[in-house]
């Protein structure tokens, strides 16, 4: 009689720890913080693939109105200018692009073409627009040779 | 027996075990859950919070190792030696002496200066109170003694000023002493100041409590918590790239003016703010939850929540765009809609129909309008041949009594005359609205008709009385009259007529046929069924009725006109918050997804699919523009916005205000009338965007340039009006784009002895000025006119200026062309422009350079003298 109770208490205090257990394995975070924070800087970079639409899109929208008119409304230079000496920098030439880097780019539209060491036929845009259109410009400029 | 009790008594404890362990266990859960299952913002603040440390170390590091690249160890050790030595200078046994002199120095001179400054204080009080008895009494004694006042004055005056540049000049002795070390200090402080702040930011970010971020906006009782896992979403520099911790994005338009701890997130992107346990749940996409979160350029639907007017609002594009389109298609014609209530009807007066149209192109019309043109705005109503021929016989009764075609083919003019008609077409640049051939309409918002085949619809005495004073047939036309002689009109028409005519015409009654009774009474029942008149002006039918469905909205009632005519269609001021359960998806049901703006889109893409008995025409819209038009209609909600956010347009703001809005008054507005300057340019808020606001024209322009440019338009922004910028284009931009030539300027304005262009300065010098608008520029006078100007010029090429602007031959055509701009601009208008062209208009292409005054003094010296001499 006693040993059947005994054994009884123990599968009681078995299951308990059992569902204890589960209850603890349902718990955030066990998984570690290190591997956590390697998904987040994983889902990071998806994300920023996600992101660049809106980017695309403001920044097409702007091209379109300020920048087309003399490097044309697909971005290879070939806008309605009269005879612009030098011609306006074409964006759908890759290797071109390629010597460009995002921060000069940035320069070249905020500061105008001068004051990346160009012709002063490109004004300085810096004062018109804020910093993150001037990004969204950028993102569409490069979005323009890469296909 | 013992036995059983013994079984059943080990029965009851296992039992009591089993349900207390599952006590047990639920109560934890209960707990854990509450604790964490249903709070993942939790679990999200945390990750924001680690992100956000990762982020500031990066920082730190970054700082850390700028300070390295410029040297600031070696630059710190070596300030910090300057200190040392600063320190001992300044402890050294002869500074202190020389300090404690100069201290000594300091008090007795501020002793000295204190005495005499008290000294000169009683004598200015002897003075004042000798002067009053002077003043008083005259006597010649008290002159005597303020006289000699005056002397004593003079000389302490003098003393004191002596005294206090003493003092002056030993504090500057004594601080010259301790400027060194204070300098070293400060350039100390601030090499290690940006190291400090990020990691001062670094502490201050482990501190962060972990909570629930609800904004509660009490005047509506609306709450939303969105920020508890969208917890990054107005910060300055973004932590992450990933959902929900970016920032949102422009936020330097969208949240400096709607701080999201005031307005919350969901007046503008909808969804469940309240919602906490899961991203479906707050995002809205669960049943029965009508309001489903907007996001991307369907957001911008929400701007029409609070603002009256969106006209330029930065931001809000996409819906400026696409409620363009409700005026496009006249949608308020047959549905009510607020803000819309003064706008004209979008169709021409059909009362004397009769007698301007072929009736075979009458009734190929009524059945289908884009098989005449493709861009035709009329929608389909799916009437038979039989109902249009009803319908036609209506309208031909109300001027005559046949069905009636001409043919204008028959009788050939003269080609002399069609010769001069197509110079005058062109010089008259009717292509600016009108389509001809896929070519022209480049002011697209005005939706003229396209004229390609016009030949074959129109007769040709009813052209004739319609060029030469449109607003006789149809007053509320945009068409201008264009002033021409009868000789010049007989040669347009000519022209016209044969020019555009459609090749595969039938006329079936060139002989005419009278029209029948009974088909007239089925015509009339028809038009009153399908509400021509919603469009159209028809006699008899000006006050017609029809009440459909209609919604009250509720909510923002001051955005509305009470006197609202009762629409055909159902009214749509709240369609975009009407319950889903409320739409009637009818045979749709089980076809297309359950909700609101899938039912709006449908219904515009086919207007009568979802039951039997629908009267709303088909507008064979394209996709893009249902898209559009369904994003406006989601905006016209009855949210509870308070009263406080609500921006209303200027319109509204004079109606609370009880002052008339601005109206163009006197003689301006009779030529207004008959030119229609605002189907081009916009005078105070009134009119189109297309061509230059006119609103501060007298202070821009000059009066002498005025009267030559409207005698002979020319070319000024070669490039620019050419843009199809909206996308509404029908057609290839014409190659050359003026203002056409009115002929202003040869006639009289009716009731008066003054020509139009006369009326037109008048007005423009009277009323259109700007106080912001300077009449002159700033002079300097250290500098020769020469001088300035030259310096000017060297500004314009320095800048690239050429590059858009055309002066002689030389430059580019984006910006107008400025060879004789010293003779169209005014200076002040000029130098202001200079500073801010943002300022006249939002989007213009012009950037900011930024110049200072003199250089803008410069430029305008340069520029006003490009004058072409022309007699």
């Amino acid at each position: 009689m006693q040993k059947t109770i005994q054994i009884r208490k123990f599968a009681v205090v078995a299951v308990l720890s059992l569902l204890v257990i589960v209850g603890c394995g349902k718990k955030p975070g066990t998984s570690g913080k290190a591997d956590r924070k390697q998904a987040m800087s994983a889902a990071d970079s998806a994300a920023m693939a996600i992101k660049i639409p809106f980017a695309l899109k403001e920044g097409k929208r702007l091209f379109s109105h300020y920048c087309a008119i003399c490097h044309g409304e697909n971005g290879d230079g070939s806008g309605q200018y009269y005879g612009l000496t030098p011609s306006p920098a074409n964006f759908t030439d890759k290797a071109f692009m390629k010597t460009l880097s995002n921060e000069m780019l940035f320069k070249a539209i905020m500061g105008g073409s001068a004051s990346v060491g160009k012709s002063n036929m490109c004004p300085p845009w810096g004062k018109s627009f804020h910093g993150e259109e001037l990004e969204f410009i950028v993102t569409y400029i490069r979005s323009l040779a890469a296909n | 027996m013992a036995n059983e009790n013994n079984n059943n008594s080990s029965l009851r404890v296992y039992l009591f075990v089993f349900f207390s362990v599952l006590l047990l266990a639920l109560s934890i859960w209960v707990v854990w859950d509450d604790e964490f299952g249903l709070r993942p913002w939790k679990k999200y603040q945390e990750d924001y919070k680690t992100l956000k440390h990762d982020k500031l170390e990066r920082d730190y590091k970054k700082a850390v190792v700028e300070f390295e690249r410029s040297g600031g160890h070696k630059r710190l050790a070596e300030l910090e030696a300057k200190l040392d030595k600063a320190e001992t200078a300044f402890k050294s046994k002869e500074t202190q002496e020389k300090m404690a002199r100069l201290n000594k120095q300091l008090d007795a001179a501020h002793d000295a200066l204190v005495v005499s400054q008290q000294e000169l204080r009683n004598l200015r009080g002897q003075f004042l109170e000798t002067e009053y008895y002077f003043t008083k009494t005259q006597q010649p004694e008290y002159k005597v003694k303020m006289d000699q006042l005056q002397r004593q004055i003079d000389a302490i005056g003098l003393r004191v000023a002596a005294q206090q540049k003493s003092e002056d000049s030993v504090k500057g002795s004594l601080s010259a002493i301790m400027v060194t070390k204070a300098g070293i200090q400060g350039e100390i402080a601030k090499l290690q100041n940006p190291l400090e702040e990020a990691k001062e930011k670094i502490t201050k970010n482990n501190t962060v409590p972990v909570e629930i971020k609800q904004v509660h906006i009490a005047d509506v009782d609306k709450a939303d918590r969105c920020q508890s896992c969208h917890i990054g979403i107005d910060a300055k520099s973004q932590v992450s790239a990933v959902q929900p911790f970016t920032k949102h994005p422009l936020s330097f338009i969208y949240l400096e003016r709607h701080d999201p701890t005031k307005f919350g997130c969901t007046f503008c992107h909808r969804g469940q703010g309240r919602a906490t346990t899961s991203t479906e749940k707050a995002h809205g996409n669960v049943k029965h939850w009508d309001e489903p979160m907007l996001v991307g350029d369907m957001t911008q639907t929400s701007c029409l929540n609070c603002h009256g007017d969106i006209k330029n609002l930065r931001g809000a594009e996409k819906i400026v765009n696409s409620t363009e389109l409700i005026k496009k298609y006249g949608c308020y014609s047959c549905h009510k809609i607020p803000g819309y209530e003064t706008v004209g009807d979008v169709g021409p007066v059909l009362t004397e129909v009769g007698t301007k149209v072929n009736y075979s192109w009458e009734v190929k019309w009524l059945m289908d309008p884009q098989s005449y043109s493709s861009t035709a705005r009329m929608p389909k109503f799916y009437f038979t041949q039989d109902q249009a021929e009803s319908m036609a016989d209506y309208l031909f009764s109300m001027s005559g009594t046949t069905r009636h075609d001409v043919d204008n083919t028959k009788n050939k003019p003269d080609a002399k005359l069609v010769e001069a008609g197509k110079a005058l077409w062109a010089q008259s640049r009717c292509n600016l609205c009108h389509v001809t051939g896929g070519r022209g309409g480049n002011n697209v918002k005005i939706y003229a008709p396209e004229l390609s085949k016009v030949g074959s619809k129109v007769n040709k005495e009813w052209l004739f009385r319609w060029i030469k004073n449109p607003n006789a047939y149809n007053p509320g036309t945009k068409m201008p009259r264009f002033r021409l002689t009868d000789e010049e009109i007989n040669s347009l028409v000519a022209f016209i007529t044969t020019e555009f005519q459609d090749e595969e015409v039938e006329y079936k009654y060139t002989q005419p046929v009278e029209i029948q009774a009974a088909s007239i009474v089925k015509g009339k029942e028809l038009i009153q069924k399908y509400g021509c008149y919603g469009c159209h002006k028809l006699q008899g039918m000006e006050d017609m009725v029809q009440v459909a469905p209609s919604l009250k909205k509720q909510g923002i009632t001051f955005l509305r006109n009470a006197e609202m005519r009762e629409k055909i269609g159902m009214e749509l001021s709240s369609i975009g918050s009407k319950p889903v359960d409320m739409l009637d998806f009818g045979k749709m049901k089980k076809v297309i997804s359950n909700d609101r703006l899938t039912y709006i889109k449908q219904k515009l893409r086919d207007p009568r699919g979802y039951r039997l008995g629908l009267r709303m025409p088909n507008f064979r819209l394209p996709e893009s523009e249902i898209n559009q038009l369904a994003s406006v209609l989601y905006g016209f909600t009855d949210a509870n916005v308070p009263t406080r956010f609500l921006v209303p347009s200027r319109q509204e703001l004079d109606r609370l205000a009880g002052v008339q809005s601005y109206k163009f008054t006197g003689d301006f507005a009779k030529v207004i009338a008959d030119v229609k300057c605002t189907n081009c340019h916009s005078i105070r808020g009134i009119g189109a965007d297309y061509a230059p606001d006119l609103s501060y024209a007298g202070s821009k322009l000059q009066e002498g340039w005025i009267r030559k440019f409207l005698a002979n338009p020319d070319v000024i922004r070669p490039l620019l009006q050419q843009m199809p910028k909206f996308g509404f284009t029908s057609g290839k931009p014409a190659a050359k784009i003026t203002m056409p030539k009115f002929n202003l300027g040869q006639q009289k304005v009716e009731d008066t002895n003054r020509t139009d262009v006369d009326v037109v300065i008048n007005f423009f010098q009277q009323e259109l000025v700007s106080n912001d608008i300077p009449k002159k520029i700033p002079v300097i006078p250290a500098m020769t006119m020469t001088e300035q100007i030259s310096k000017g010029k060297s500004l314009y090429d320095d800048k690239g200026c050429k590059s858009c602007h055309q002066i002689g031959t030389e430059g580019g055509a984006i910006g107008p062309n400025l060879t004789n701009v010293g003779n169209r601009l005014n200076p002040g208008f000029i130098f202001k422009h200079l500073e801010n062209a943002r300022k006249f208009k939002p989007d213009i292409v012009e950037p900011n350079y930024g110049f200072t005054e003199r250089e803008r003094i410069y430029l305008t010296n340069f520029l006003m003298t490009l004058k072409l001499d022309t007699k």
